[in-house]
């Protein structure tokens, strides 16, 4: 690493392509980070999780969607997206894919014609249900995020809002709501967080 | 690669999206060694001094070291800071933050300001007396590789035995790799390039010169790097007539002169044909070495003398055999969510793939047909020159 006095514009160009192991077609993929499956119940909560979209020019998506284990409501619905990372949080909204519903089980998800490329923020919103459904979750192994203060006691693996209905009702916020008032101001999550994943396409 | 021009603007602007191998660092958080996980108390031997491998992933501004002390011990102090890394071991000093004390149960930290381009560095700590705070413990990615070709150890780190007091510069050696809980020091840092407020710039990439792993050592013997510790240490009876491989990656272009594998428990007769392959877009591709075989019909680690040169990248690791041994295997969620899964409701994790192939010379391409396999792929590995 060279490091110069003066002035200097940088100009960013493509990814490493052997970061990670490239995405094979038609293979689903979610957080790199966590190994524990588990399921969740929990509702009017919106996640973002990190997911590394290998290659030089990125890696194709078809799909993206979560399982539903127990179905919720009759025609409840989740919402679905993506956001850019900036500097290791979920940053401008990338995509809102619309709804997803909750209230039957297996693989629900939007079809989605997309390039992602490095780091991307997978989102999930889920409204206040009646009847909450249960969905695939996972906990995140390595702590890539940090914590959250030096006592070192919980791994993080992505961030969390308090997500009014509306959220699922109108469309996912244009940009992740990292430190601002307008809602409860996300924490690192902890434990476990929906699995959402993307086909490679 | 960054392209830099002179110019007179004295403000940088970041990049949005973060390509570096973890997502960039927050002011926020408290970062770790990046391979570890689980935590526990470590006590501190006196005059030891301990190095942990962390990766910047995006160029990033230093702002405070820190431990955990659980457990006092009067009149006990501790020495932190940052080496840089060299070769996959620590190197020259770049920070000696100075001392906190271990005396008092607290979180401990140093402020300090320092740029931290993206890489490898080390955390180190020193103490003159045996506090003990908190540590991560064995259960960690397989970053540095193992000493033998029968290691189940995944090291969280190194240490040197030296006098306490300020850091040596450079970390000296020969180093001595650790496997037990080890003393953690935290970095907080934040990325971003919009501060250059001392006339200092970055005129390098703040993605591309990171790799997923430290450099290699020679000597040391390197599987995958993405599996975990946890599933080091189990083993699976290969089914005879079928074909396996596994993830391998090469940070830096590397020779290697030994793959091996660890036969824990013998059938007689029987053989194990190794080799290397290609990666063919995210599955084995091109025929790269046919190593010949090693024996299955006693146990122990077993090798054959290669001289292979690899450029950086992935490659896939395989061996097939005539017969059932049971070998040293990466299995189930070891792997993460690497290889991805068949479908939206697959909860399974898969170590590598395998298809049916007979012993023999490998071929060339991989065989047709392979499928990701959760019951395990043996773990190969190579040694480093």
């Amino acid at each position: 690493m060279v490091m110069e006095k003066g002035g200097w514009t940088l100009e960013p160009s493509g990814l490493d392509a052997t970061t990670y192991p490239l995405w094979v077609t038609g293979r689903y993929y979610g957080s790199n980070l966590a190994t524990a499956l588990s399921t969740l119940t929990l509702k009017q909560r919106m996640y973002a999780t990190p997911i590394f979209a290998p290659g030089a020019n990125g890696s194709l998506i078809d799909e993206l969607g979560l399982e539903i284990t127990a179905g919720g409501t009759a025609g409840g619905v989740a919402r679905v997206g993506i956001y850019e990372d900036y500097e290791g949080v979920p940053w401008d909204l990338l995509l809102d894919a619309g709804t997803i519903p909750i209230d039957g089980v297996g693989w629900q998800h939007v079809d989605v014609a997309l390039r992602l490329r490095g780091w991307v923020w997978l989102a999930v919103a889920f409204s206040n249900y009646a009847a909450t459904p249960t969905y695939r979750s996972v906990s995140a192994y390595v702590p890539v995020l940090g914590f959250t203060n030096p006592v070192i006691t919980t791994r993080t693996g992505g961030y969390i809002v308090e997500a009014d209905a509306a959220i699922v009702d109108v469309g996912l916020f244009s940009r992740f709501p990292v430190n601002t008032a307008s809602v409860v101001l996300p924490v690192a999550t902890s434990g476990l967080y929906p699995r959402t994943l993307v086909r490679a396409g | 690669m960054w392209k830099t021009t002179k110019k007179l603007a004295l403000r940088l602007v970041p990049q949005r999206r973060a390509g570096g191998i973890w997502p960039a660092f927050r002011g926020d958080r408290w970062h770790v060694p990046s391979s570890q996980l689980g935590t526990a108390g470590a006590t501190f031997t006196a005059d030891r001094l301990y190095a942990l491998p962390i990766c910047v992933p995006v160029t990033a501004v230093c702002q405070a070291l820190a431990v955990n002390v659980t457990t006092a011990d009067p009149l006990s102090s501790i020495r932190l800071g940052i080496y840089a890394d060299s070769g996959g071991v620590p190197g020259a000093l770049l920070i000696d933050a100075g001392v906190v004390s271990g005396a008092t149960v607290k979180e401990a930290s140093l402020a300090l300001t320092r740029w931290l381009p993206a890489g490898w560095y080390w955390l180190a700590c020193i103490s003159d007396d045996a506090p003990v705070v908190t540590g991560l413990n064995t259960a960690t990615v397989s970053l540095l590789g193992v000493a033998t070709n029968i290691g189940t150890d995944v090291n969280n780190g190194v240490y040197i035995d030296v006098a306490y007091g300020a850091l040596p510069d450079p970390f000296g050696g020969p180093v001595t790799y650790f496997a037990a809980t080890i003393p953690t020091v935290l970095l907080r840092a934040t990325a971003g390039l919009e501060d250059v407020s001392d006339g200092w710039h970055i005129t390098q990439n703040i993605g591309e010169e990171v790799r997923l792993q430290p450099p290699q050592v020679s000597g040391r013997y390197y599987g995958c790097p993405l599996i975990t510790a946890a599933y080091n240490t189990r083993t699976l009876a290969l089914v005879d007539a079928t074909m396996y491989a596994m993830l391998f990656y090469v940070n830096e272009s590397h020779a290697y002169d030994r793959i091996a594998v660890h036969v824990t428990t013998r059938t007689v007769p029987s053989n194990i044909q190794l080799g290397i392959y290609e990666d063919s877009a995210g599955v084995p591709g091109n025929l790269i070495l046919d190593a010949g075989n090693v024996s299955g019909a006693s146990t122990g680690g077993k090798e054959i003398n290669i001289n292979q040169t690899l450029a950086r990248g992935w490659y896939w690791l395989a061996a097939v055999s005539d017969s059932t041994p049971t070998l040293r295997t990466y299995q189930g969620s070891s792997m993460f969510g690497w290889l991805g899964a068949t479908s939206g409701t697959d909860t399974a994790y898969y170590g590598g793939m395998s298809v049916a192939q007979a012993y023999g010379a490998l071929p060339t391409p991989f065989t047709a047909g392979a499928v990701l396999t959760a019951t395990g792929v043996p773990r190969i590995m190579l040694r480093a020159t």
